[in-house]
């Protein structure tokens, strides 16, 4: 691994170079040094796909805050959660060995609740759903004892429930269901799935009337399915694209008007762009207020508040 | 500044005391999250809820970036990795900031998921809502996602079989973007030995999406 006449590591320019660090001169070191590594090739290729995956969505927020309540329920219901007992990793193998059994009874204690139905399923977060990982919790070497944050790991898993396990299998029914309802519902979530697939094909293909038609065809057939109000959006895109700004605010509007959904933040943006092509200014400031107010931390913000701004001034300006 | 977030439900035994704290206590490590982390080790529970939902984003993250982003255990690995760090927590001696010392937890408990779920056979859903979410917001070629996709389960992949201590710098550097000093400071391991690691892990990275030959054509094709 040689360094760059600039004394930094190629790998490390192109980590400068994802957080958008690199002067002209680096950027031009890094070009070369791309081109005569292929390894480091290959990682930046891979490094630039997952900032593209892990950027921020609407809706961590909430998702973090969540996990964080249930950690610290699972760590109070633990018995971990003094000062004291969190300190525990100091305090030798025989320790950790009591809290390993004193978890495994608190585990065992209110898995026991749940199967009784004394302790919903919800008290202890997703984790015990039943659906998700729950396994041990191995984390670094450094001074936790595996076996205490394994027996936290090792919450306990509450019976399926019928219902989620219909929806969960409905892709895959194939013989009838004794539960009627269940499984037409089941089939309209399928052919809704499979509906918003070939929009998306379509549309990705540059099929762009067929995709048009297939979105509205969900929309009119189920109306009410989660993919139907993905495919607003998606609709709305494309006749935002193709510059019909009336039809793309209206479909971005009917998104925004259930509840929040996971893209309400790029609905609000796209709404706000068709309402500047429409000349509303009034409404686009309306919408990117809303979104500064429903998104603070958006990465709009800025745009947002450039758009407001201008708007403003728009009618501040003297006449001719 | 920092606001201390106030728990949701039951909370840990708040024996530490309250936000008055904050002012009365002199940090022992150094940082904008120093006193949280302080306060957090004392037992306070609104630190503690500052502080997970402080590095949350950043742990939730690395945990997208090892299991995939739609992966269905995202959320339990999260919490899981919380968990894991309030048990590191009082081992914490400040070698790497709180924000690196979490994602480090984040790389190593979602590294265990990854592995974990190898072998675990378990039904997913056809149509994840966050795989239609990002059906529906892509706007790449389909080339491109494919690529992309596929580049990122090779790494994905990788992560899950090398050794740990190889896999962990690749996961740190590729993933989270961390230049070597970083991941020296966050390991805990002389800066050489995380040069070798990180090449050596990113020759096998290179071997691995080789070994694709649709892959191979995209890395040439932007050569």
């Amino acid at each position: 691994m040689k360094k760059t006449h600039g004394g930094t590591s190629p790998e490390d320019l192109s980590v400068l170079a994802r957080r958008g660090l690199l002067s002209e001169a680096e950027e031009s070191e890094l070009e070369r040094a791309l081109q005569a590594d292929p390894e480091l090739q290959v990682a930046h290729r891979v490094g630039l796909d997952m900032d593209l995956c892990t950027a921020v969505r609407a809706g961590d927020e909430a998702l973090v805050s969540k996990a964080a309540d249930a950690a610290m329920m699972r760590v109070a219901a633990s018995g971990l959660a003094s000062p004291h007992a969190a300190r525990a990793p100091r305090a030798g193998r025989r320790f950790a060995s009591v809290l390993l059994v004193a978890a495994l009874v608190c585990a065992t204690g209110a898995a026991a609740a749940m199967w009784a139905g004394l302790v919903p399923a919800r008290f202890l977060g997703r984790a015990a759903s039943g659906s998700g990982a729950t396994g041990a919790v191995v984390p670094p070497q450094i001074n936790v004892p595996p076996t205490a944050s394994a027996a936290l790991g090792a919450q306990p898993k509450d019976p399926e429930p019928v219902a989620d396990s219909l929806r969960e299998m409905a892709p895959v029914v194939v013989h009838p269901s004794p539960v009627v309802a269940g499984a037409a519902h089941a089939s309209a979530e399928s052919t809704a799935a499979a509906l918003f697939t070939s929009a998306n094909a379509a549309r990705r293909g540059g099929n762009f009337s067929n995709a048009e038609k297939l979105y509205s065809q969900l929309i009119a057939r189920y109306p009410s399915s989660d993919e139907a109000r993905l495919a607003r959006l998606s609709l709305g895109k494309l006749l935002l694209a193709q510059g019909d700004s009336t039809d793309a605010e209206r479909q971005f509007g009917q998104y925004l008007k259930g509840e929040h959904g996971e893209l309400a933040e790029e609905a609000l943006v796209s709404r706000a762009q068709s309402l500047r092509n429409l000349g509303r200014a009034n409404a686009e400031r309306v919408t990117w207020q809303r979104l500064l107010a429903e998104h603070p931390n958006s990465v709009y913000a800025a745009e947002a508040r450039g758009r407001i701004d201008a708007l403003r001034r728009v009618v501040n300006a003297p006449g001719p | 500044m920092l606001r201390l977030l106030t728990p949701k439900g039951p909370t840990p035994d708040p024996a530490g005391g309250g936000a008055q704290r904050i002012a009365d206590q002199e940090p022992s490590l150094s940082g904008p999250l120093a006193q949280i982390v302080t306060l957090s080790r004392d037992g306070n529970p609104e630190a503690q809820r500052t502080l997970l939902v402080t590095v949350g984003p950043a742990m939730l993250r690395v945990i997208r970036g090892v299991l995939g982003a739609a992966h269905p255990d995202v959320e339990d690995t999260l919490q899981d990795s919380m968990v894991a760090l309030y048990l590191a927590l009082p081992g914490f001696r400040g070698e790497c900031t709180p924000l690196h010392f979490a994602c480090r937890i984040a790389v190593q408990t979602a590294m265990n998921a990854r592995r974990r779920a190898g072998y675990r056979t378990r039904h997913t859903p056809s149509s994840a809502p966050e795989e239609l979410a990002d059906l529906a917001r892509d706007d790449r070629s389909p080339a491109e996602i494919v690529s992309a996709a596929r580049r990122r389960e090779g790494l994905r992949q990788l992560v899950s079989e090398l050794p740990e201590a190889q896999a962990e710098v690749l996961a740190l550097h590729a993933v989270l973007g961390y230049t070597i000093e970083e991941t020296a400071a966050v390991t805990a391991a002389p800066l050489n030995t995380v040069r070798s690691r990180l090449r050596n892990a990113l020759s096998k990275l290179r071997v691995r999406l080789h070994s694709d030959a649709a892959l191979r054509e995209t890395v040439k094709d932007e050569a």
